[in-house]
């Protein structure tokens, strides 16, 4: 029974490990100017090539059942100077609440975060809003357009702040959403 | 420092195994509790974000509560109804967990139907939903420790559920500390600073001049939580780091909770440090134990005395 349990937590040490050298593939190359030495070293010189695929799929399948698929490479290697927000809004300028609880708040932030960062493709985020706002048309059938606002907070290094300084903060309207046309 | 393979597998913890599947199930009772009002937003295929979409970042073999609310559609049950029984039975599951009854069976089901929701809601999913996934799988492991026979089975299997959480973490510190280590803002102090500003924006309001006064300080907390992090796997096991070393990620994490508003993430990060290291406390919680023992008896012979004088 030892040398079962030996192999298996060698095994949880390799999808571990495995899991996040692939994570930090996530560090974009064009993006070196805020990497140190070691940091544009790594990224150039050291970035694992994919595994074949029975062992991508016995890796992925063990990494995603045991909550170990998503690398720890948050805040990594920098954290970004920006907050970014998805406000949604009535016809009448209201705000639209989606979610009621702190950790469901949570969670949007997530997801906000998700939509902005990890999705490149304009048409998947467009799949994303008008998914939605046809959830918000059918909770609240009195509402018949829904403007989706981004906002986005940033503040400046620490270095260059002063007692002055203030956030930059902006919010831009991205999409208009009519109910029965379901458009963007 | 010499590393000694038969200490590797020599039992190091008190005897709270069967405490520990008890605190992660409850913990993950209060999770579900505090996202009820929200389940059918997040978790059910009628909510914010459909099912297709999130199909396509999930793999094949992902389970999904997609698979078990279409089928239940010719039941004519609705998502809501299936979704809502579905959350019931997860919660029961972790009920019958934490009272003990046929504990393998429930924390498997705990878990098959957790990962379901953290597949299914995956734009949502964030750290804190992944550990408490592994926290799940724990539970399964200490669980099984029960149906053991043999005592030097049990024995073993125990140490290496222990081990296999311990190791995790220090995966988990050295490639959180290692990926902060590539960048530049973990060094100017530009990390915690955004870090505050950006999840408590109302703090700079407060503590501006304080906070003007030195930039050091973002810089010694930025060099700190690169440190322990990233040494974590060595600070942890040796003897004279070990104290120092849990209560700087245990504080971390608390400041975590403070700053950045991330209960969940930072109380079960802190469940899953004190289930692996907490017995490197076990002298300061037999003196704790003992303070306030003597101090309940205490009171209590002061108020038999008062009753037997009056």
């Amino acid at each position: 029974m030892k040398n079962t349990l030996i192999i298996f937590l060698l095994f949880h040490v390799i999808v571990v490990v495995t899991v996040n050298l692939f994570s930090f593939k996530n560090f974009s190359p064009s993006k070196t100017a805020k990497l140190n030495y070691v940091g544009q070293q790594y990224i150039t010189n050291f970035q694992p090539t994919d595994p074949v695929e029975p062992i991508k799929s016995i890796v992925g399948f063990y990494a995603n059942i045991t909550g170990t698929n998503r690398g720890y490479e948050f805040f990594s290697p920098n954290v970004s100077s920006g907050a970014i927000q998805l406000r949604f809004e009535k016809e009448n300028c209201e705000e639209i609440q989606l979610l009621e609880t702190s950790e469901s708040s949570v969670k949007m932030v997530v997801a906000t975060i998700y939509y902005f960062k990890k999705i490149k493709n304009e048409e998947a985020k467009n799949a994303i809003t008008k998914s939605i706002c046809k959830r918000i048309f059918e909770k609240n059938q009195d509402i018949n357009t829904i403007k989706v606002y981004l906002k986005m907070r940033n503040v400046n290094p620490i270095l260059s702040y002063t007692s002055e300084s203030e956030f930059l903060e902006k919010e831009l309207l991205i999409s208009t959403v009519k109910k029965h046309k379901n458009e963007i | 420092m010499k590393f000694d393979i038969q200490k590797f597998w020599k039992n190091t913890q008190r005897n709270q195994l069967t405490l520990y599947p008890k605190a992660i199930a409850l913990f993950c009772l209060l999770n579900i509790i505090t996202l009820l009002p929200d389940v059918q937003e997040i978790y059910s295929s009628i909510g914010l974000i459909s099912p297709e979409i999130v199909s396509e970042y999930l793999y094949p073999y992902s389970l999904r509560l997609e698979w078990i609310l279409s089928p239940m559609q010719a039941f004519n049950l609705s998502e809501e109804v299936t979704t809502s029984i579905i959350i019931a039975i997860y919660m029961l599951s972790l009920c019958f967990v934490v009272f003990r009854y046929k504990t393998l069976f429930f924390s498997i089901v705990a878990w098959i139907i957790h990962l379901m929701l953290v597949n299914t809601s995956y734009f949502f999913s964030y750290g804190a939903d992944y550990f408490i996934n592994f926290g799940l799988f724990l539970v399964v492991l200490f669980t099984i420790i029960n149906y053991l026979k043999d005592p030097e089975k049990k024995r073993l299997f125990s140490v290496f559920t222990i081990r296999l959480l311990q190791i995790h973490l220090c995966l988990v510190y050295l490639f959180a500390g290692f990926g902060k280590s590539l960048g530049t803002d973990w060094y100017n102090g530009n990390a915690v600073w955004y870090v505050l500003n950006n999840y408590s924006p109302n703090l700079q309001d407060e503590f501006s001049y304080f906070l003007l006064l030195s930039t050091y300080i973002f810089k010694i907390a930025c060099w700190l939580t690169l440190f322990f992090e990233f040494f974590f796997p060595i600070l942890i096991f040796y003897s004279r780091t070990r104290k120092i070393t849990l209560f700087a990620v245990i504080s971390m994490h608390i400041g975590i909770m403070m700053f950045m508003h991330l209960y969940t993430f930072g109380a079960i990060m802190i469940l899953l440090d004190l289930i692996a290291f907490g017995h490197y406390f076990d002298k300061e919680y037999r003196i704790l134990k003992r303070m306030f023992s003597n101090k309940i008896q205490a009171i209590s012979f002061n108020n038999n005395s008062r009753i037997k004088e009056s």
